[in-house]
């Protein structure tokens, strides 16, 4: 970095042919005005709904439009045998029609307002949205009470869902991509894990609509809700028509389920997943070893450490070194981002020709022993703090909706609303040495399990032009594929 | 410099869209849209040159050219400009004689003989030099160097995308810091040099495989592609086929920008807390420098024939089934092109003409839906449903092609007509949202026409009349204009 500095003296010698006037010669000799940020007041945007339910709140004028999100808590939990149930009660309910309106008539009158409801259950917490113009708040928020209090799960929608489900399940072997992070996901949480509990079609076939039933009614209360809302609405209306949705549930409450905990340990190794396929010309490779969440003192440092060494798009080292020097990635990247309800594990992903996926993975790992040998110089971290510090709104608040969703998220997670006010400072007082103590504490290479994907005879062949192995990253083993509807390996 | 204002109602009184426009000397296009609620904005520059302004041979250089405008001039990406042109020059020598060997092996390929191995030894030495060239210009090289300044100044989502009509490249930055987006890009306009030409190619050859090669349909996908175009250049793919990306040379791409990058080529637009006047004058300041080129941009005149006759490919491969038909429908700023949208709005979605009677009355079908997609030279309209496993695809095919006809005959219900218009009206509104939602939806039109088309665009949708959509299912969803793809699972071998 010492001759990058020394060229920014010379530039305006060698560029002067090129400016203009009152143009500089670089674009570091450029001075801005600074703009000051206040963080959205959370306080003043969180209201609590009767019943002590939280919303936030942002009215919005600009669009006549609005946009609501409600968090559910996660209370209920699928029975052994009976993986697939919380997706396809979420589908029933949207799909399976209401009290009040046929399947039919919901479809149809949800698509006539140009109105969108969606509704997900993922492992730790449900989402249920609204997208609606302003003028149809009323119908589209009676529609999404009716679906959310009693939905009708209609028996007879149950044929076509479970038959789409297993169709879709039959596809899990046909991309790399799609067994790439099925197989990540196995070898990093265990197959223990909420999050791999996958269904099979034996387990969706004995789906029924009386579980679905139960399901929902053990899911959705607005006991354990948290509101976000933004658009053209006026804030008072808002309250009134979210406490008249929510008054005389129909029925009682759950108590929220314990954040799923990982007690599983990443073995370090090579996992190989052979792909048939002469179009399989290339290889996915994503590795990865426990990580942290929010609430660890480090994590700001290690944010920004992963910045630098491959979370910072095409500034990161991994860009540079394996993409624009070498020619061997399109896309190569480390995510070290903390987990909100459990860690999440340090990733590095990428795909490169069969015959360079080693020698990538090799320069991804020097990359690592780089961050853990050497301090960053002053200029490098001063960059990627500014990333962080400037590009700050834009994560969290970049408009009205995202800073309800921001805080509805925060609620349900706890983040506390320090870590918004304090996250600029915190990343401006680092420095070079918290960035080498977060490496050497936080990036453990040896510890790193990689899963290969693609036509691996010709991955372990490997470039003899640019000599690697597999077996330079640990014992290898040859893991066949499941069978897509059973999950069972042969 | 010409300067208008002009708002632009949509939807209702309540709804208006700023939109500030000034026009350069140089003929390139500022737009403007003030949204002052958080201070940033969101920064794009469209240039109307995309994969349709090739020509066999250099297919996909448009998206290079893309690539190549990350690596740098004179002043961004290098520690030693003047070493660093020398070495690119004594590339070019060396990559030249590279390209001749490639151009026998090309020969001998054609005439069915081995390669010369001559050449082959001398393609070897040819390499090495490359490579030792390659190594010491990376010592003076700054790889990233323009990404690395966009994002220490807080730049988010830089990148840039390229279409069939256009490139655009793109960053979020802070309100206080536009003018970086000024210096980086009227240079490297001005002074592209090229550099890393060579180890970037592969970088292309590695996206190719990820997007199309190692999916699971890409390739039929792309084969598709090709069959439905018959004599306009969108019938190759924007990523060009593998064997010309392998030969793409510096003196393609000088000649491409040449021909494409004069400044009237281009709009920059800005949305955010951005001050109109400010953007003024920086623009004239920085973009005002871009002189016009001698010649104008090409025009695009190959003009899509009338198909004469049904198409159709049948394929296999490891991905779900699926029926497909498409039609020719109208370029984006055709007058039928707001009339073709709520066409095809009343085939899609549940309550659409297809999804019930074929996935759930009939059950022939776990999905099924429609599209329009426009295009600044043409549109491509497209029915389509994922059979059931058992069910032949032929019944399938069938299914669809009645739906369509019985449309064609007796057009859609005043009722769909109108669930049509309010999901298009609303799909615009949502498109607002965001300052890259409102960019791209000005971008787009500028590239297909120009952004006033967005109002035109828009009265048109609300005065098509169900007389008007039987007209337009009448001349486009013709029978002997479709194209049928019909794609099986590849039964796995015992």
């Amino acid at each position: 970095m010492k001759k990058a500095r020394s060229l920014f003296l010379l530039l305006p010698l060698l560029a002067a042919s090129c400016a203009g006037e009152g143009i500089p010669p670089h674009p570091d000799a450029l001075r801005f005005r600074e703009r000051p940020y206040t963080v959205p007041d959370r306080a003043a945007l969180r209201t609590e709904l009767a019943g002590g339910i939280p919303a936030y709140l942002v009215e919005d004028p600009t669009l006549p439009l609005v946009d609501l999100q409600i968090l559910v808590r996660r209370t209920a939990e699928e029975p052994p045998g009976k993986e697939g149930l919380a997706a396809l009660t979420a589908e029933l309910m949207r799909t399976g029609g209401t009290a009040t309106r046929t399947p039919e008539a919901l479809d149809e009158e949800l698509e006539f307002l140009a109105a969108e409801i969606g509704l997900s259950i993922a492992d730790t917490h449900a989402t249920a949205s609204l997208s609606v113009l302003a003028k149809d708040l009323d119908r589209g928020l009676e529609i999404l009470g009716e679906i959310l209090r009693a939905p009708a799960l209609r028996a007879e929608k149950l044929e076509v869902l479970k038959a789409q489900m297993i169709e879709g399940m039959r596809g899990r072997n046909d991309s790399t991509a799609a067994i790439e992070a099925r197989e990540a996901n196995l070898i990093f949480y265990g197959p223990d894990f909420p999050l791999n509990r996958l269904p099979t079609k034996a387990s969706v076939e004995s789906l029924t609509r009386e579980e679905a039933a139960s399901f929902h009614a053990r899911s959705f209360h607005p006991a354990n809700f948290i509101v976000a809302a933004a658009g053209a609405f006026r804030r008072e209306e808002m309250i009134r028509r979210l406490e008249a949705l929510f008054r005389d549930w129909p029925h009682p409450p759950c108590r929220p389920l314990e954040w799923p905990r990982i007690t599983h340990e990443i073995r370090p190794g090579v996992y190989c997943f052979h792909k048939e396929g002469r179009n399989i010309t290339q290889g996915r490779v994503t590795a990865g070893h426990a990580g942290i969440d929010f609430r660890h003192p480090d994590v700001h440092a290690i944010r920004v450490a992963n910045y630098i060494l491959g979370g910072g798009g095409f500034s990161s080292r991994m860009v540079q070194r394996v993409r624009a020097e070498e020619g061997l990635a399109y896309d190569v990247h480390s995510s070290y981002s903390p987990g909100l309800a459990y860690p999440n594990p340090f990733r590095i992903e990428f795909q490169s020709g069969s015959a360079t996926c080693a020698y990538a993975a090799r320069l991804c790992l020097e990359e690592i022993a780089r961050l853990r040998r050497e301090e960053v110089s002053p200029k490098e971290l001063e960059e990627a703090k500014r990333f962080f510090i400037e590009g700050f709104p834009g994560f969290f608040f970049a408009t009205p909706f995202q800073t309800a969703s921001t805080y509805a998220a925060a609620e349900l997670f706890g983040i506390p609303p320090e870590y918004y006010l304090t996250y600029r400072e915190r990343i401006a007082r680092l420095t070079p040495a918290d960035i080498l103590r977060a490496a050497r504490e936080h990036l453990h290479p040896e510890r790193l399990a990689w899963v290969v994907v693609g036509d691996i005879p010709a991955i372990k062949k490997g470039d003899p032009a640019r000599p690697a192995a597999l077996e330079d990253l640990g014992p290898v083993s040859d893991i066949p594929l499941p069978d897509p509807l059973t999950l069972r390996r042969p | 410099m010409k300067i208008l204002a002009l708002w632009l109602a949509l939807q209702s009184p309540e709804l208006r869209l700023p939109v500030e426009e000034t026009v350069l000397d140089n003929g390139m296009r500022i737009l403007v849209v003030r949204r002052p609620e958080v201070p940033r904005v969101f920064c794009s520059l469209w240039w109307r040159v995309g994969s349709a302004h090739e020509r066999p041979g250099i297919t996909g250089l448009s998206h290079f050219f893309e690539h190549m405008m990350f690596m740098g001039t004179p002043t961004i990406g290098t520690t030693d400009p003047k070493r660093d042109a020398e070495l690119n020059a004594r590339i070019e020598e060396v990559m030249e004689g590279i390209r001749r060997i490639k151009l026998d092996r090309l020969e001998a390929r054609r005439r069915g003989r081995d390669p010369d191995p001559a050449g082959e030894a001398r393609f070897q030495e040819l390499w090495k030099e490359y490579q030792r060239l390659a190594e010491e210009q990376k010592k003076i090289s700054i790889p990233e160097h323009l990404s690395k300044i966009y994002q220490a100044a807080g730049g988010t989502r830089l990148n840039a995308t390229t279409g069939f009509d256009r490139t655009n490249y793109f960053v979020e930055l802070p309100s206080s810091r536009i003018e970086l987006f000024f210096w980086l890009e009227s240079d490297r306009f001005l002074h592209p040099v090229f550099r890393h030409f060579y180890s970037e190619r592969e970088v292309v050859k590695e996206e190719r495989r990820m997007r199309v090669e190692s999916t699971p349909a890409g390739l039929v996908q792309e084969a598709f592609h090709a069959l439905f175009w018959q004599a306009h250049p969108y019938r190759w793919p924007v990523l060009g086929w593998m064997s010309d990306i392998d030969q793409y040379t510096v003196e393609d791409a000088r000649a491409y920008y040449e021909a494409h990058y004069s400044p009237e080529n281009a709009t920059a637009i800005f949305v955010g807390d951005a001050d109109p006047a400010e953007v003024r004058a920086l623009a004239k300041r920085y973009f005002g420098r871009m002189k016009r080129f001698p010649r104008p941009p090409p025009p695009l005149v190959t003009v899509e024939p009338e198909q004469p006759a049904e198409r159709r490919m049948v394929a296999e491969a490891d991905a779900r089934d699926l029926v497909q038909v498409r039609w020719h429908g109208p370029p984006a700023v055709h007058a039928d092109a707001a009339a073709c949208d709520l066409l095809m709005a009343a085939f899609s979605g549940r309550s659409g003409r297809l999804y019930r009677p074929l996935v759930e009355e009939r059950r022939l079908a776990l999905a099924a839906d429609a599209g329009c997609w426009s295009l600044a030279h043409g549109g491509v309209l497209s029915v389509e449903a994922r059979p059931r496993p058992g069910t032949p695809h032929e019944e399938v095919e069938k299914a669809l092609l009645g739906i369509v006809e019985r449309v064609r005959k007796e057009g859609v219900t005043a009722r769909e007509l109108e669930k049509a218009r309010n999901q298009q009206a609303a799909d615009l509104v949502r498109g607002l949202k965001t300052l890259d939602g409102i960019a791209r939806q000005l971008g787009y039109f500028e590239t297909v026409g120009t952004w006033r088309d967005l109002e035109g665009y828009w009265r048109s949708l609300q005065a098509a009349t169900e007389a008007d959509v039987r007209r337009c299912a009448e001349r486009y969803l013709r029978p002997e204009g479709r194209n049928v793809l019909i794609l099986k699972r590849k039964e796995k071998k015992s």
